[in-house]
């Protein structure tokens, strides 16, 4: 057996293979030990084989306990030892056994959601524990847990949740048809089986949510909704979603009433500003300067006096530096970032304005347009405002005030034709799922 | 599935591409923040029209204002703008234009119509632009450039309206309402009269018209009467003669309702609410009798009401509306209006006058 | 459910102020207008009655389904058809009207067949969509821009500026002349919201009960009494008749003091734009779902999340017909068509309603000549 399987393995040299005698019979054993645990392949086999050494009872061990798995095909040795496991041979039958090195034994800080007084503690690259933390939030008998395994490069595990009582059953349908249907590429993270279950490359905003926290999931279960997890990410992918749902950071659930609906109408507003600010800026200065009161088109006007292009230029100048500037904070090393961050919103912004290459309008534009965008709590969303925007700046080059207007119709019919797996993105005043009216 | 998206994107990009032509940015035009009317005394060319555009400055301060000043004579307004954006570089943008002045001359000579029918023939002038009588012409008050503007034009702007000084000698007259009052059956226009003193806009007299030319000008005082009984207003005094200083009441609300009473032979009547408290008044002397002081300034001031609307009446202006009044409570049935023409030359007036004086001040 | 109903009414109530009815009204205001407001708030909230309570009869069936159940498959084709003819002229009207005047107030110096294009581009894309999404946007848009219109409809029926004498003049005299029949025409399409049912009730489970519909008169006098009161308030009762864009100059006549935006004008053409876009969309999908349930292979569809190749075309031919109406077509010609069509609806109109009722009677009686269909299947379950 050994021969064979460092064959197909390529005789790689992280590899153990070795053939065990201990007087009374022969084991061949074969793993990886990087991904084994040791301890616990030493306390389960080596120990036993090695003290308690008869045949009988050896056997018996490997026959009764549950650990070890028999009857396994040949062919999937080589995925199990892959995947971690052991592989042995003993008088001439195959056992598989578990020893995975759990690399996490505790949840995760959260990074990218953060609250201010819910739990810190977000999911893991291990799948047990995230299980763990899953049914210790949502701790009903309920709870259905059914596994995939796809067929691709990653092998990874993939698991998907729902409440029993509370799923729509046509919604649960499709996602397990297309679960079944994955592409047979690699898959490393939840994002990329987020793409690959929204199933369409052009769409302009996203239909399932990624999530890092276990709290956030166990609110979307109530709901009747469906989530899906994978092995080695440590996001998981919450379907289906409406528009609205974007809009929520945790903190309002724990915060009181009036406090959480302030900041959903600051949210909602800070869209529509990072929207539509610019092509507001072209339109208004370039085609209407009437509209604004006069006071205020005047003080535009003695700010764009020493500008030598017109104001569209200004504008995707400005918002290209911008852009430019918060990719590059992104991929700053932590010593450097801070000061080119001050360096390019200060000084830049200063400078440009004084040579006259920007008016200072435009500086506070491009300030309210870059802070509003990022008071969106859910980073997939605000990417695909920040891409939205520059429609709007196009539309209104050409067609002006109408132009944005007629385009900000369009958006909401888009939105409103949208539909998350089977139910309707933007609707307000929905029954909840599970009550479908069909 | 190729071929749909490639229409798609090559559709919107064509329709994109037909605008665009009307992209001007705002610095390639000039905003005329005033503009008035007047008659030059030449029969080729009977208009002159003067124009006075901002200039852009980066710093706004008080006396920052920059602006220049464009006459041109035409036979009429609209060839008179055309005329003028040649001889300036940038292109005119009258969306702030909110203070148009007509020269007394062109007012009394020509009639408002051709400058009414111009102005609200335009689709970029508001219907809330103030209009007034430019004394002794319309250049004059339009050149004026006062040191303490911070924006072209705010000056005079800030003097109508509620905007500065709420100051109850100035009549405000709306585009709109200019135009309704010339039409209407019933109620005449009124015109405020602005001219240029020190430095600065003087706007306390008014104008009365007929369907189109001026007929009667008030003085001040008359003027303020005016206000307070046609339009009602906040912050202004009533001064009552006394020895031995003048009572003065400073009026902090004013408001007028006409109405005529009485069936065949009606008398038409002013009531008026005059709320405030005194401003300068011998001591004790309203604590002596509120109520006597109260009546004593009402009729005060009703006196002088009915002096200015027999006034009115005999320069045959309608300004209060009485006409209309009259129509709405016969429900324009036939002949009313000619039974108007015939009463109003006659008619009786009475302003009653309910005076409520809040206190005496700080002191008694 | 219900409240889609509502949105109707309310909608097509704010409406009536783009398609030219005031204008209508107020050049006949000394000729017998007012005194045919009763008479249309009366025949009005009939006709809002008559056709919710049958289609609450016949849940989950729009018209052309209904006619299939009583009449032979010529009769409700031709019926269709008129019914095609009737709603997508609307569209095409108030789509060349309001690129128009928006033309002239925005972009006066573009060609007119720029905003026309936008516009026309935008309400094809968006007729094209399956009927519950554009209940959906409906909905959001009506929610958004209502509460703005509203406001200043209020600011101006409380404005210091308007002139009860005239207002009391022109009611005073109008109420005791004979009622116009062009104004009775007219002032009715205040009401029309409630025909919109006739595509929609293909979305309404079976339960529905209609309720409150005591606020359908309310809400159409309303309407109708601000839009033709509040221009000869502002304007005079002379003046009045002189504007052409009569309630674009009254909103300009409003100030906002302390606003960022300082011409009412503006804000109202904006949400007018929305409110324009939307009644398009709207007629357009009507005429679109009733030419298609002229022909046998299309199933009426309510959630279809790819939409059939047919919708485009229909919808690619309406555009046309506005671009070549647009290019025959000035201001006086359109004018007098909105004055034809608004007839012509309100003949159909009552036709309809006496169909209607002859309808429920037949199903009393059970004189069916088809079974009631199984309920109009949805697509939804699968998304994209």
């Amino acid at each position: 057996m050994l021969d064979k399987i460092r064959e197909i393995l390529g005789d790689p040299a992280d590899f153990t293979s070795e053939t065990m005698d201990n007087g009374y019979a022969r084991l061949s054993i074969c793993f990886f030990p990087g991904m084994c645990d040791m301890d616990q392949l030493k306390d389960a086999i080596i120990v036993p084989f090695t003290y308690r050494f008869d045949p009988d009872e050896f056997r018996r061990m490997l026959q009764s306990s549950v650990a070890f798995m028999k009857d396994v095909p040949f062919d999937h040795v080589v995925d199990y030892v892959l995947k971690g496991y052991v592989g042995l041979e003993y008088e001439g039958e195959i056992f598989v056994f578990r020893a995975i090195r759990r690399m996490q034994t505790a949840p995760d800080q959260t990074q990218v959601e953060a609250s201010l007084q819910g739990p810190q503690s977000a999911f893991t690259e291990n799948l047990d524990l995230n299980m763990t933390l899953v049914r210790n939030l949502y701790n009903v008998p309920e709870l259905s847990v059914e596994n995939f395994e796809p067929e691709n490069m990653s092998k990874s595990k993939i698991v998907l949740l729902y409440d029993r009582t509370k799923r729509n059953e046509t919604t649960l349908k499709e996602v397990r048809k297309r679960l079944e249907a994955l592409d047979k590429g690699l898959m490393m993270s939840a994002g990329q089986l987020a793409k690959q279950l929204s199933q369409a490359k052009y769409r302009l905003f996203p239909i399932t949510q990624i999530t890092e926290r276990p709290d956030r999931l166990s609110i979307h279960l109530n709901k009747g909704k469906l989530a899906v997890m994978m092995d080695g990410s440590r996001f998981a992918v919450l379907l289906p979603v409406h528009f609205f749902d974007f809009m929520y950071a945790m903190d309002d659930h724990y915060e009181p009433s009036w406090m959480s609906r302030f900041l959903i109408g600051l949210r909602y507003v800070s869209m529509l500003l990072t929207l539509l600010l610019p092509a507001l800026y072209i339109s208004i200065v370039s085609y209407n300067p009437e509209v604004f009161r006069v006071q205020l088109a005047f003080t535009i006007d003695g700010s764009r006096a020493a500008v030598p292009y017109p104001s569209f230029i200004e504008v995707l100048l400005m918002l290209f530096m911008i852009e430019a500037l918060i990719e590059a904070s992104l991929r700053l090393p932590r010593s450097v970032g801070s000061t080119a961050a001050t360096v390019g919103g200060l000084i830049l912004g200063q400078a440009a304005q004084q040579a006259g290459l920007v008016s200072s309008i435009m500086i506070i534009v491009t300030s309210v347009v870059a802070i509003s965008n990022f008071v969106i709590p859910n980073s997939t969303f605000s990417y695909f405002i920040r891409i939205l925007k520059y429609a709007f700046v196009a539309v209104s080059i050409f067609a002006g005030l109408v132009g944005v207007v007629v385009a900000l119709f369009m958006l909401v019919v888009y939105l409103c034709n949208m539909r998350s797996f089977g139910e309707p993105y933007l609707a307000l005043f929905q029954s909840k799922a599970g009550k479908a009216s069909n | 599935m190729i071929g749909k998206r490639l229409l798609s994107v090559v559709s919107c990009l064509a329709l994109l591409v037909l605008g665009g032509c009307q992209l001007k940015d705002i610095d390639k035009r000039y905003f005329v923040v005033s503009a008035g009317f007047d008659y030059s005394n030449n029969t080729a060319k009977p208009y002159r029209v003067t124009l006075r555009l901002a200039l852009p400055s980066s710093k706004v301060e008080e006396g920052g204002a920059m602006s220049v000043v464009q006459t041109v004579d035409a036979p009429s307004i609209a060839e008179a703008v055309r005329h003028l954006k040649a001889t300036v570089d940038k292109e005119l943008e009258f969306g702030h234009c909110r203070e148009f002045i007509l020269g007394r001359e062109l007012v009394e000579k020509d009639g408002i119509d051709t400058s009414m029918q111009w102005l609200t023939r335009r689709r970029d002038i508001q219907s809330v632009s103030n209009i007034m009588i430019g004394e002794p012409d319309a250049l004059s008050v339009v050149s004026l450039k006062p040191k303490s503007e911070r924006y072209p034009g705010n000056s005079l702007f800030l003097s109508f309206g509620n905007e500065g000084t709420e100051s109850a000698h100035t009549v405000t007259t709306y585009l709109f309402d200019l135009y309704r009052r010339l039409y209407e059956t019933g109620l005449d226009p009124v015109l405020p009269v602005a001219g240029v003193f020190q430095d600065a806009y003087k706007i306390d007299r008014a104008a009365m018209l007929n369907k189109n030319k001026a007929k009667l000008y008030l003085d001040p005082e008359e003027t303020l009467i005016f206000n307070m009984t046609s339009f009602g207003v906040n912050n202004t005094i009533l001064v009552m003669p006394d020895k031995p200083i003048n009572v003065v009441l400073a009026a902090t609300n004013t408001k007028a309702k006409i109405d005529l009473k009485g069936g065949k032979d009606p008398v038409a009547v002013v009531q008026v609410k005059i709320e405030g408290f005194l401003e300068q008044s011998p001591p004790f002397l309203l604590e002596q009798d509120w109520g006597g002081l109260e009546r004593k300034m009402g009729e005060h001031f009703s006196e002088q009401a009915e002096r200015l609307l027999y006034k009115i009446r005999d320069a045959g202006v309608d300004p209060y509306g009485f006409g209309l009044h009259y129509l709405a409570d016969h429900h324009n049935a036939k002949g009313s209006w000619e039974k108007w023409n015939r009463l109003y030359p006659q008619i009786r007036f009475e302003v009653r006058t309910s005076v409520s004086i809040q206190g005496s001040g700080l002191i008694r | 459910m219900i409240r889609y109903y509502y949105y109707h009414i309310l909608y097509v109530g704010m409406m009536n102020i783009m398609v030219l009815v005031p204008y209508v009204l107020i050049s006949h205001r000394f000729n017998g207008a007012v005194s045919s407001f009763p008479l249309a708030i009366v025949f009005g909230t009939v006709y809002s009655f008559v056709t919710s309570a049958v289609f609450q009869r016949f849940p989950g069936l729009g018209l052309p389904e209904i006619y299939k159940l009583f009449l032979p498959v010529w009769l409700a084709n031709c019926l269709n058809l008129i019914g095609v003819a009737v709603w997508s002229t609307a569209g095409v009207i108030v789509l060349f009207s309001y690129s128009n005047t928006v033309g002239i107030f925005f972009n006066p110096e573009a060609s007119s067949y720029l905003n026309l294009a936008i516009m026309a581009a935008a309400c094809l894309w968006a007729a094209t969509r399956s009927s519950r999404s554009v209940q959906f946007t409906h909905e959001i848009l009506l929610i958004i821009c209502s509460p703005l219109i509203l406001w200043i409809l209020f600011k101006a029926v409380f404005s210091s500026w308007l002139d009860w004498d005239a207002i009391r003049l022109v009611a005073g005299e109008g109420i005791r002349k004979p009622p116009s029949m062009t104004c009775f025409f007219a002032a009715t399409f205040v009401f029309s919201g409630h025909m919109n049912i006739t595509l929609f009730n293909r979305l309404n489970p079976g339960n529905l009960k209609f309720r409150l519909r005591w606020t359908i008169p309310i809400i159409g006098a309303f309407f109708l009494l601000v839009s033709f009161f509040v221009p000869i308030g502002f304007h005079g009762t002379q003046a009045v008749g002189n504007y052409l864009y009569v309630w674009s100059v009254t909103t300009d006549s409003l100030m906002m003091k302390y606003g960022f935006i300082q011409r009412v004008l503006y804000l109202f053409l904006l949400l007018y734009t929305f409110l324009s876009l939307l009644f398009v969309m709207n007629t357009w999908h009507t005429g679109m779902e009733f030419f298609k349930a002229c022909f046998k292979r299309y199933k009426p569809l309510t959630d279809e999340v790819n939409v059939p190749a047919i919708n485009w075309w229909i919808c690619v031919v309406l555009a046309g017909t506005t671009f070549a109406y647009a290019y025959f077509t000035n201001d006086m010609i359109n004018r007098v068509a909105a004055e034809v069509w608004l007839t012509v609806r309100f003949f159909i109109e009552s036709i309809l309603i006496v169909l209607l009722l002859v309808f429920l009677f037949m199903k009393k009686k059970g004189y069916q000549r088809r079974p009631i269909p199984s309920r109009t299947q949805t697509n939804g379950g699968a998304g994209p």
